[in-house]
């Protein structure tokens, strides 16, 4: 009799303590023309215009699982710098409850303000990654480098997404409808670039063009099917 | 039972002595402070810590071209500012916009930089390393370089335990140091403790300094950490329009951070662009030399009348803040026995 009760109670005590979780995996890239975006390679994005990157790194933070209007699951220490043009897969992963049921992904694409005025921070966070500004505290949200004929024949462009304080403040929230534990997350450049709402090809400093910016940036992230 | 117990004691003793580098340091500064505002639970202080910033500090291996450190604008004999240049001048003796900041009670600064532009001590160094005036080197090189040297690693062991050598690690050494430069033994602290009096002429010059002056330089940091427009016309050159560049906000237009008057006997020359040489030059300017604007100071709406000997006797006050004791710290100083000690040659 004792050896049964002990026996449900051990059994009950190893449920609860090792709830079952699942993975879910978030792979992220850029894409032009349905074509996954590398380094020093020409892509033409319509009939007359061409796209070559250089540099496309960004960060994403404060990722949140959501089940319609309500967040269910939160990513603690939410903090990853991706490189959108290496070979490598950007997959960020993290395990949630095996019951969670979302409808939709969040994540930020930058920064938040009060790791901005709170110093050095190590890891994807580490000052010295090239995504921290040095002669005006903060992070750089995206970096986004290369050559488009949009601005002249074989011409530069330098975008480099900052700011956190009022105004100024570039960081910028995504909201994706999945429920996929899979999803693929593209940021398409051949359509951002083909809207060309440019104002100049270069910005490297917080203010209102930043923010302009990073908005519309923002808006190119999808769900690819 | 009580020999469980001592078994364990002897345990803790061993595991806390080994830990050595961990030994915490206190920083002392008087009760009658406030207590700072810098964040110690993100970089507690320890010796080992404190001496690898001090290191940093002074080693120009951080610059380009390994002829320029942080004490090269920020000498501990002058309170660690430059002296006798109006802009400060570094690598290859190209000058910036600006004067150096005199460094001392850092832990009680959130915004440095004469325009607020840093916004925590911990990412302070990067500033001048990547200037191109200044140290004109990449912060992610100058890892590259304390990796490969004889001398780092070790001392990142002593300081936390293993030689990676990170950003955030080496940011957070030198705010330790820095962090450790608090300077409140001047004369004017020792009346304060009743350990000392004012002479008749710094006591009449401390009365007209808390009726004029005291607003802005608050008492006992001699700064209230604040950004104002002292009324100095902009430099038709520099054309530096100071807090207003980081905030894009016209109301912070001429706007600079409010410095500490502690050892401004030794803190020359003056202002954000070093513009006065002399104390009487400031007195002047505060007395005959404001310009208004839009955005000056509520303090010096009023005109400041003082007589001559009205000013004697404030820049008598002013010298009571000097604090000898501070500026020749060994503890401060540049530490030869690391740099020149014969075993550590690479």
């Amino acid at each position: 009799m004792r050896k049964t009760a002990l026996l449900i109670l051990l059994l009950t005590f190893s449920a609860v303590v090792s709830a079952k979780t699942k993975l879910v995996q978030l792979d992220f890239s850029a894409v032009i023309n349905g074509e996954k975006a590398v380094t020093g390679t020409y892509f033409h994005f319509n009939a007359k215009d061409s796209l070559m990157l250089e540099n496309f790194r960004c960060y994403i933070s404060g990722i949140e699982l959501l089940d319609q209007n309500k967040t269910v699951f939160s990513e603690s220490n939410s903090y990853h710098l991706l490189d959108l043009l290496t070979t490598n897969n950007q997959i960020i992963e993290f395990s949630i409850p095996e019951k969670l049921r979302f409808t939709h992904i969040r994540f930020q694409l930058g920064i938040d303000s009060l790791t901005n005025v709170s110093g050095a921070y190590g890891g994807d966070l580490d000052p010295s990654s090239g995504m921290y500004w040095s002669w005006q505290s903060g992070y750089i949200n995206v970096k986004l480098e290369g050559k488009s004929s949009v601005f002249g024949k074989n011409q530069a462009f330098t975008y480099h997404l900052g700011g956190y304080s009022k105004e100024q403040n570039a960081l910028q929230t995504v909201t994706l409808a999945t429920n996929l534990l899979q999803a693929k997350i593209v940021c398409d450049l051949g359509n951002f670039f083909n809207e060309n709402n440019f104002t100049g090809n270069e910005i490297m400093s917080p203010g209102k063009n930043a923010v302009q910016f990073a908005t519309r940036l923002a808006a190119a992230f999808m769900i690819s099917e | 039972m009580k020999k469980k117990i001592s078994v364990i004691a002897v345990l803790l003793v061993f595991v806390f002595s080994a830990s050595g580098y961990k030994k915490a340091y206190r920083l002392v500064y008087p009760g009658s402070w406030p207590k700072p505002t810098y964040n110690f639970s993100e970089n507690p202080l320890s010796e080992a810590k404190i001496e690898l910033g001090r290191v940093l500090f002074y080693d120009p291996l951080l610059s380009r071209d390994t002829t320029i450190s942080c004490a090269s604008c920020h000498s501990p004999y002058n309170a660690f500012t430059h002296v006798d240049h109006r802009l400060s001048h570094g690598i290859n003796d190209r000058i910036g916009t600006r004067n150096s900041p005199a460094l001392m009670n850092l832990a009680w600064s959130n915004l440095l930089m004469w325009d607020g532009a840093v916004n925590h001590i911990d990412v302070q160094a990067l500033a001048p390393i990547e200037n191109p005036d200044e140290m004109d080197e990449s912060f992610s090189h100058v890892l590259t370089k304390l990796r490969n040297s004889n001398l780092y690693p070790e001392l990142f062991m002593q300081a936390y335990g293993d030689t990676a050598i990170t950003g955030e690690k080496t940011l957070k050494a030198v705010s330790a140091f820095m962090l450790t430069l608090i300077s409140a033994n001047s004369k004017y602290d020792q009346v304060k403790r009743g350990e000392a009096e004012f002479t008749t002429q710094e006591q009449h010059g401390y009365r007209l300094f808390l009726q004029y002056c005291v607003s802005c330089h608050a008492e006992p940091l001699f700064t209230n950490n604040s950004f104002a427009n002292n009324g100095l016309p902009a430099d038709t050159m520099l054309n530096d329009y100071g807090r207003m560049r980081v905030t894009l906000d016209v109301n912070d237009s001429l706007l600079f951070k409010v410095p500490t008057l502690r050892n401004i006997e030794f803190t020359y020359p003056y202002m954000h662009d070093g513009r006065f040489k002399k104390l009487s030059d400031v007195l002047k300017h505060y007395t005959s030399g404001i310009q208004h604007s839009s955005t000056l100071s509520k303090e010096l709406q009023q005109k400041i009348t003082l007589s001559a000997n009205e000013k004697v006797d404030l820049t008598a006050f002013l010298l009571t803040l000097t604090d000898k004791e501070f500026m020749f710290n060994p503890k401060f100083g540049f530490p030869k026995e690391i740099f020149f000690n014969p075993a550590k040659d690479n």
